[in-house]
């Protein structure tokens, strides 16, 4: 009995050593660990499966895609330049056709080289397009591709259903990611959303549910070393509880920070905020039937809102709202179209020509949906009572109340997913969406004129970009005209930070931490 | 017998009742693809949806389908999750039992003494001191002492972690907060009670045979006052597998509370449902327990059951 304990104390023993000596290249680990705070994780890594702003701040760092979108291009986190990522290279055959090669000797997190069969199981139907995909709204972005054919094991060909002007935007964006196939086959949907494996520089390493996820550096990264040794997303809820972390050196990140807190964090010497304006649009639906039939009224509506000074009041100033439905990193942006007006003068003139008469107006929101929309939309409505109008507000627990019969305003959010028309102001106003065919309370269904549903047929079928452009100018033109909806501005998304930390948010929520958006110390990158 | 069984059927009327009202509520005041979906996307995107989630039936076939799921033991899937919504609240449960117990072993740590001492010192400075702090501590909100906590001790004084549940250190604020508003209610009853049981006569023979100060707390006036303190606690401890919906939030703890706020807020029915069936029946459970204790406690209760049980048999 005596000899079997002591036998085990050495077991013991050499286990300690053994380990420790593992242990040793750790100890050797010079790069730090990144802590995020997050105020929620998602719940599938699948980069199909789910899209939302807190999944893809996460996914982002675990994938990459054939072509790379560039926001550091011009250094403001919106440029929409693309450069190769997965694929070194690519050629136009036609307008539905392009062929890719593949960066050789990239390598996936479970140490499998990258090749065309990987790329082409990442596209497949039944993943995220075709008839009964796991995820339906991968559909929106990927139903343009017909099909895949792997020329060799690093050149393949990508053809799309229809002439796509923009099939270069579409494959650096959502979706196309690129999956290893043998781990998605080996180990199947279920298991592949909680633990996937993709080529990019961090992989999961742990996760625990509503605690933390962990990811460690995926040091055969093909774009370079991670620049951590591993990046923890922590959820912690609070905001106050977020800051107060961050003040303690618990985390080096927090994220979603409100514009309100951000004197709060400038006023420690250790703190820093990041700030970008989104690409996504504030926006009011403003429902064609009741007392906004006649557009004169909803012009008047438009017409009535100060955004400059709501950009002051509840954004410091630090947003902007675009010129018209659209954003300056568009390929087209219409650069002269006109900025929103707000005058008041030509409102009043317009509600009295259109005979308004004080009937009641009611803009419904669910609360805790966009940041600071009741702020906003309280200040709106002093701004319309101004020039006549009588608004009534009736906030809501959630958008779904807030839509239900009666209601004339919304307030709503477009992301441009990408620099395009076809990326929001198509699939968000255009003949196919909810706006013109709204089944639900068909009273609401806005009957755009034929010229504008005619442009968008050019703004999808041209492979003309003069011609989409002009197209374009037209269509926003009328948009404006038809006032069913108006664009207040673009939101700010602001994150908090430790000073040693350098790293830049994108107008996406992706949070990009490759080796060039990461690093530590006093340098800025 | 007949008194437990008489319980089991109320409770499991209670049960239908939850279920019944919940699945009505949740289904009528949101549509979960609004709420889970991004607000811009495509309505084919949401058709999709509505139908892979079986909300394109009607309410009635949804509640006779959920039965006949939950029939067969099955809670039915998370819409969020895409897993079994029973086996993530059992995940969740051990964290809030944690700190549910750590929060109920505090208050009644802190509130039991407290409130035997102010019932001894009856009028006096002391139970004022002590009197106030319970209705400090009771109207305090949770969220804000949550938050004075974290600024005190994780920003100025850097000694506690501010949130998540990895270490014992990260259960202390959490726990404290939960357990002051309810030592102040503990402490408040106990001192009631015992100065209930001070002028009884049983107290008096205690006196005059001699019996210390202490002794005639412990072993006289405290047995005698435990009755309405235990009530308390049931009621109680179905609160707390509730889970401190308020304190799991503020300190980031992965516990049911935060669990069922999400899962509220975002209309995952089959995900509430199986939070408060566990819930419902915690209360259930404990309010039997406690019925139960009576008996174990005060032998008059059990004498009282008895004699009923014993009329109802010479009446048959």
């Amino acid at each position: 009995m005596r000899i079997s304990k002591l036998a085990q104390a050495a077991r013991l023993l050499r286990g300690a050593v053994v380990a420790s000596l593992i242990g040793l290249p750790a100890l050797a680990e010079d790069r730090p660990d990144l802590t995020v705070a997050v105020n929620t994780l998602p719940n599938s890594l699948e980069s199909v499966e789910e899209q939302g702003n807190v999944a893809v701040r996460i996914t982002y760092t675990l994938f990459d895609s054939l072509i790379r979108r560039d926001f550091l291009a011009d250094g403001t986190g919106t440029s929409a330049v693309l450069v190769p990522g997965l694929a070194e290279s690519w050629t136009r055959v036609d307008d539905r056709t392009m062929d890719f090669k593949l960066r050789e000797g990239v390598k996936f997190h479970n140490g499998d080289e990258l090749t065309t069969d990987d790329v082409a199981f990442s596209l497949v139907p039944g993943r995220g397009t075709g008839f009964n995909p796991i995820f339906g709204e991968a559909k929106t972005y990927m139903n343009t591709i017909s099909h895949v054919i792997p020329l060799d094991r690093y050149n393949i060909r990508i053809v799309s259903k229809e002439p796509d002007i923009l099939m270069e935007q579409r494959i650096a964006g959502y979706s196309f990611w690129i999956v290893n196939a043998r781990e998605y086959l080996t180990v199947g949907y279920e298991a592949f959303r909680r633990k996937p494996v993709g080529t990019g520089p961090y992989k999961v390493e742990e996760w625990v549910d509503g605690e933390y996820l962990k990811l460690v550096a995926h040091d055969d990264y093909f774009g370079g070393k991670p620049t951590a040794a591993s990046i923890t997303y922590r959820v912690v809820p609070e905001v106050s509880a977020r800051i107060a972390g961050l003040v303690s050196g618990e985390y080096d990140i927090a994220v979603n920070i409100p514009p309100d807190q951000v004197a709060t964090i400038r006023s420690y010497d250790d703190l820093k905020v990041e700030r970008i304006v989104l690409d996504n649009s504030h926006v009011l639906r403003l429902l064609p039937y009741g007392p906004l039939a006649d557009k004169r009224v909803r012009q008047a509506i438009s017409l009535g809102i100060d955004r400059k000074l709501l950009r002051d009041a509840l954004w410091e100033g630090a947003n902007y709202t675009p010129n018209g439905h659209q954003l300056p990193s568009y390929q087209m942006w219409v650069e002269e179209f006109p900025e929103f007006e707000y005058n008041p003068e030509k409102a009043k003139a317009l509600l009295a020509e259109a005979g308004y008469n004080g009937e009641e107006i009611v803009y419904r929101l669910g609360l805790n949906y966009y940041l600071l929309s009741l702020e906003a939309a309280q200040a709106m409505q002093q701004m319309w009572q101004e020039i006549g109008l009588n608004v009534k507000l009736e906030p809501r627990e959630n958008n779904s109340q807030a839509s239900e019969a009666g209601v004339h305003i919304l307030p709503w959010s477009n992301t441009h997913r990408f620099p395009d028309p076809l990326g929001s102001f198509v699939p968000q106003w255009g003949k196919d969406s909810g706006v013109q065919n709204n089944k639900e309370f068909p009273e609401r269904t806005w009957n755009a004129p034929a010229r504008f549903n005619e442009l968008q047929d050019v703004l999808i079928t041209s492979m003309d970009w003069e011609e989409r452009r002009a197209a374009y100018a037209e269509a926003l033109a009328i948009w404006n005209d038809e006032a069913v909806g108006t664009v207040l501005y673009n939101p700010l998304e602001t994150y908090a930070l430790r000073k040693g930390v350098n790293w830049k948010p994108y107008g996406l929520y992706y949070m990009d931490f490759r080796p060039y958006n990461l690093t530590f110390g006093d340098g800025s990158n | 017998m007949r008194f437990v069984a008489v319980k089991l059927l109320r409770s499991a009327v209670t049960m239908w009742l939850v279920i019944t009202f919940v699945f009505v509520v949740l289904r009528i005041s949101g549509d979960p693809t609004d709420i889970l979906l991004p607000d811009d996307v495509a309505q084919e995107v949401r058709e999709f949806y509505r139908v892979k989630w079986g909300l394109d039936q009607s309410l009635w076939q949804q509640y006779l389908a959920y039965w006949k799921a939950l029939s067969t033991g099955d809670f039915g899937v998370s819409l969020r999750a895409g897993l079994p919504a029973w086996d993530m609240v059992m995940e969740r449960a051990p964290k809030t039992l944690l700190l549910g117990l750590c929060g109920l072993a505090m208050a009644l740590f802190i509130g039991i003494p407290l409130g035997v001492i102010a019932a001894q010192y009856q009028g006096s400075a002391l139970d004022r001191g002590v009197m106030s702090f319970a209705v400090f501590g009771f109207s305090m909100p949770n969220f804000f002492l949550g938050i004075i906590l974290i600024l005190v001790f994780s920003l100025h004084l850097r000694w506690l972690p501010s949130s998540g549940s990895g270490t014992l250190a990260h259960l202390v604020m959490p726990a404290f907060t939960l357990g002051t508003a309810f030592a102040a209610q503990i402490a408040r009853f106990t001192r009631s009670a015992m100065i209930d049981v001070s002028s009884r006569a049983y107290m008096r023979t205690a006196r005059s045979k001699g019996a210390g100060p202490l002794r005639r707390v412990v072993s006289h006036a405290f047995p005698n006052a435990v009755v309405p303190i235990v009530t308390i606690i049931g009621l109680k401890v179905g609160e707390l597998i509730g889970g401190a919906v308020v304190v799991e939030t503020v300190f980031a703890w992965p516990g049911l509370g935060r669990l069922v706020t999400i899962a509220v807020a975002n209309r995952d029915l089959a995900l509430v449902q199986a939070i408060l069936i566990l819930i419902a029946a915690t209360m259930i459970l404990t309010n039997l327990i406690v019925d139960l204790m009576y008996g174990w406690l005060d032998p008059r209760v059990r004498d009282a059951r008895n004699a009923a049980g014993h009329r109802r048999e010479a009446r048959a």
